[in-house]
């Protein structure tokens, strides 16, 4: 096997995701320290619809379907729904700012929940590959 | 790094909150205060928080849109409260004026209670936040261990 080849495949997925999520972090983080800013607007990042971006088409860890009775791994299937900008919600306050605590905490929570997940995923990765090398030894 | 910036941003929001609880505490030690060194009775005090753009390093800042909005806390000033002080009926204070009336400041006990919690919620996010980077931050160092 090619040395070249070998870091390719998930690791770049892996990466790009890992990178999204901590920029997710950042903003999640940014929400709920201006939880009672007046007239502060709630970001969010959408990650997997970024990642599916960043990626292209063809992606090598999409699933393929080679039968209708197959699920489909297209990433854009989990994306539920789209708000970059929180705007369209109804202000329930009087300054104007548009943070809901609860919802940033459970997508903090979340955000924190899959990045352990990745880490572990390429730390995995990692592992195997180390094995590979040593011979199972 | 991205997770500096989210302790910054957690701790600029910590600050802010410990402020607010400053000012109502003092708010609430005051109720009854009518002599100051500015004088006339206390003034009801209040903060205002404005939402800060962190900039992290100019590379960082060029590369993505997404790092231009995140923003930390300031307070960026403590005003006065509008509303006129009360005025009580006490012949016998020293700060009595000719008809037996003296000024106190329009303090409502329960204001300044809700807004006592409302900073202890807000700090409190603010501190699981900054525990969740950590978990990130240390998570990230065990790959490849």
């Amino acid at each position: 096997m090619e040395s070249r080849s070998l870091f390719k495949g998930v690791f770049p997925v892996l990466e790009k995701a890992l990178d999204l999520r901590s920029m997710k972090h950042s903003l999640i983080v940014s929400n709920i320290a201006n939880k009672d800013t007046p007239n502060y607007k709630a970001f969010d990042l959408i990650v997997e619809e970024e990642l599916e971006k960043s990626m292209g088409k063809g992606d090598p860890t999409d699933l393929k379907t080679t039968h209708d009775g197959h699920l489909c791994g297209k990433r854009s299937d989990r994306i539920n729904g789209k708000s970059v900008n929180d705007a369209d919600q109804f202000f329930h306050r009087r300054d104007n700012n548009s943070v809901d605590i609860d919802k940033e905490m459970a997508k903090l929570s979340e955000n924190n929940l899959l990045y352990n997940a990745l880490a572990q995923i390429l730390s995995r990765k990692f592992g195997g590959l180390k094995d590979v090398i040593k011979g199972g030894q | 790094m991205n997770f500096f910036n989210a302790f910054r941003i957690s701790a600029s929001g910590m600050t802010a909150q410990r402020l607010r609880m400053n000012v109502a505490t003092s708010n609430l030690a005051n109720i009854n205060t009518t002599r100051t060194p500015q004088g006339g009775p206390y003034r009801r005090k209040d903060v205002y928080f404005t939402s800060q753009p962190i900039h992290g390093s100019f590379r960082n800042t060029l590369r993505s849109a997404m790092a231009r909005k995140l923003s930390g806390v300031k307070v960026s000033k403590i005003i006065d409260d509008p509303r006129p002080p009360i005025s009580k009926y006490n012949p016998q204070h020293p700060d009595a004026d000719k008809k037996g009336y003296i000024k106190v400041p329009r303090i409502n006990l329960m204001e300044e209670m809700v807004n006592m919690m409302s900073a202890t919620r807000s700090y409190e996010a603010n501190v699981t936040a900054i525990k969740a980077t950590k978990d990130m931050a240390l998570k990230a160092l065990e790959i490849g261990r």
